[in-house]
């Protein structure tokens, strides 16, 4: 072949278009981001009065929060969205304060943090965590910005801190101290795993944190139970706001798909292209294929999983609305509509011969948070995803048990250990073809 | 910076890879520190690329340093043979020219140890 094509340096922002995408400024894509975050504040007050959010709060604040703790039960629905607004807040703020670029994984940490504020993080058990890896960034003398996502996807362990607060029954001073020293270990040794168990499953558990916040879990509620401290089983869940709470998610799913449209200048352009991709680790949809092309792939993931959870009658509340935020957060970073739908039939499928019922909780967070395997289906073909889906419903809801349900990405630590299993196996017959 | 040479490592090893699969029968590697800044330079003779593969290979290449991203899953880079990870290693760079010609594919990588953001 005779070609030749000379010397590209390497653009600065806005300087150039990288693979000929629609660009979004940064300060756009943070008002965007920091508009949703008071949105969902302020649709606190649509729920309950302040006075009843405030008293929501403080029970939400006090809970042990281990899995499965539902905010809109232990607190009501406005004091679950008032914390959930408030930390996605404050993840964007932290994330702006570090210069950090509102890309894929962060509006993917951004969604996360604001999801599962809706059943476990909280204004009270993040900080501890958040403190623990900056502590690890400082004794490396790095930049807190370098850290940051593992900071934020890091509050999976949450709950620790919360359940060693108040859930074991120690004198409330020291039981705060030891909850946040734990805190504070779980933070500062995340960096270092997280970076290495990535190896562990290839990048195919999109839930890299779940899995690592699954081992740190498990070693830590190890250490408890050697003195004999033990998290007694729980599943708190509120019921009965399906219609008000799916026209709240279809105004926002229908809000982000039509802001995305008009970002992506008023059309789907480029949607078949995002598609083709497998979604596996690291495919940031915004730095390839462009913001606006990524809201409205975000928002039809809302869509679907909504759509999903009220097929089969089941109950949206704080930790189904949680999954889907989750959903929606990775449509920036690996998970599109045709990754995610075999993933999604296979665990459907298994919950129809297994043991348990399609439309209770576990189940349901099952098909959403199983979206993490969505690449096995991206890069192995639909088949590999439906085992995927079916291996994965089995195994997550044998695990909780490890980690005491500290770990609120109990899905992404399966994830990680059907993805290790797996692929191997797939890539083996692979070859074989 | 911490681990600043595996990181190294894993840039020629994605690149290397990519040489390879594009069916470079000669390829060397040449690597320069000057400062702070390490300059990856990798040749490969015999290859055989489309234009779209290589706009690919820029675009992946010239997507801008994203230090966050690098310090959670750098160390996928250059791990698996099966799959690319040039957009990875796009996130680890600060800088990369492209040359191609008559089958010579010249690709060179700059890396700040401090980076940017």
């Amino acid at each position: 072949m005779q070609e030749s094509i000379g010397v590209k340096l390497k653009s600065k922002e806005g300087e150039e278009d990288v693979a000929n995408i629609i660009e979004v400024k940064e300060e756009t894509k943070y008002k965007i981001m920091f508009t949703f975050g008071v949105f969902v504040l302020l649709s606190s007050l649509l729920f309950n009065s302040p006075s009843e959010i405030y008293s929501g709060l403080l029970n939400i604040l006090l809970d042990p929060s281990i899995l499965v703790s539902d905010y809109m039960a232990i607190g009501n629905i406005g004091a679950a969205l008032f914390n959930s607004g408030a930390l996605i807040i404050i993840a964007i703020v932290i994330a702006k304060i570090n210069r950090v670029d509102m890309n894929g994984t962060t509006l993917a940490v951004v969604f996360t943090v604001g999801g599962f504020a809706l059943f476990g993080k909280n204004l009270y058990n993040v900080w501890s965590i958040i403190m623990g890896v900056y502590l690890y960034s400082s004794y490396k003398k790095e930049k807190f910005s370098k850290v940051i996502l593992i900071a934020l996807f890091g509050t999976a362990l949450a709950p620790l801190v919360s359940q060693i607060s108040f859930g074991i029954g120690f004198p409330i001073v020291q039981a705060i101290i030891l909850g946040n020293i734990f805190g504070l270990i779980a933070g500062f040794v995340l960096p270092p795993l997280a970076q290495h168990f990535i190896k562990f499953h290839q990048g195919f558990n999109i839930y890299n944190m779940g899995f690592t916040a699954g081992m740190v879990g498990t070693f830590l509620m190890a250490i408890l139970r050697a003195f004999n401290i033990e998290n007694e089983k729980r599943l708190i869940i509120a019921e009965g706001y399906n219609q008000v709470l799916s026209i709240y998610l279809a105004v926002i799913f229908a809000s982000i798909i039509i802001l995305g449209f008009v970002l992506n200048k008023k059309s789907f352009n480029g949607y078949k292209g995002l598609l083709k991709r497998t979604g596996r680790l690291v495919q940031d949809f915004v730095l390839l294929d462009g913001f606006g092309l990524t809201l409205i792939n975000m928002g039809l993931l809302g869509v679907i999983t909504t759509g999903y959870i009220l097929l089969v009658r089941g109950q949206l509340n704080g930790p189904i609305i949680g999954g889907i935020f989750t959903v929606v957060g990775f449509g920036a970073f690996g998970k599109h509509i045709k990754n995610v739908f075999p993933v999604i039939v296979g665990v459907f499928l298994s919950s129809l011969i297994m043991t348990w019922d399609v439309n209770t909780t576990g189940p349901l967070l099952a098909v959403l948070f199983g979206t993490t395997l969505a690449p096995i289906a991206g890069e192995f073909g639909w088949k590999a995803g439906i085992i995927a889906g079916f291996l994965h419903m089995a195994m997550v809801m044998n695990i909780g048990y490890l980690h005491g349900g500290v770990n609120l990405y109990n899905n992404g630590f399966s994830g990680g250990l059907v993805a290790a299993a797996l692929v191997p196996i797939l890539e083996s017959l692979k070859r074989r073809e | 910076m911490s681990e600043h040479q595996s990181r190294i490592y894993k840039i020629i090893n994605e690149i290397t890879n990519y040489m390879l699969k594009a069916g470079s029968k000669n390829c060397s590697i040449s690597i320069e520190k000057v400062d702070k800044s390490v300059y990856i330079t990798l040749v490969g003779r015999s290859v055989v690329l489309s234009s779209n593969e290589i706009q690919e290979l820029e675009d992946a290449l010239s997507i801008q340093r994203q230090q966050p991203v690098e310090e959670y899953l750098w160390e996928l880079a250059g791990e698996n043979e099966n799959y690319d990870e040039l957009n990875l290693v796009g996130m680890m760079i600060d800088e990369s020219k492209i040359k191609y010609d008559d089958g010579c594919l010249t690709i060179t990588v700059i890396r700040r140890e401090d980076g940017e953001v």
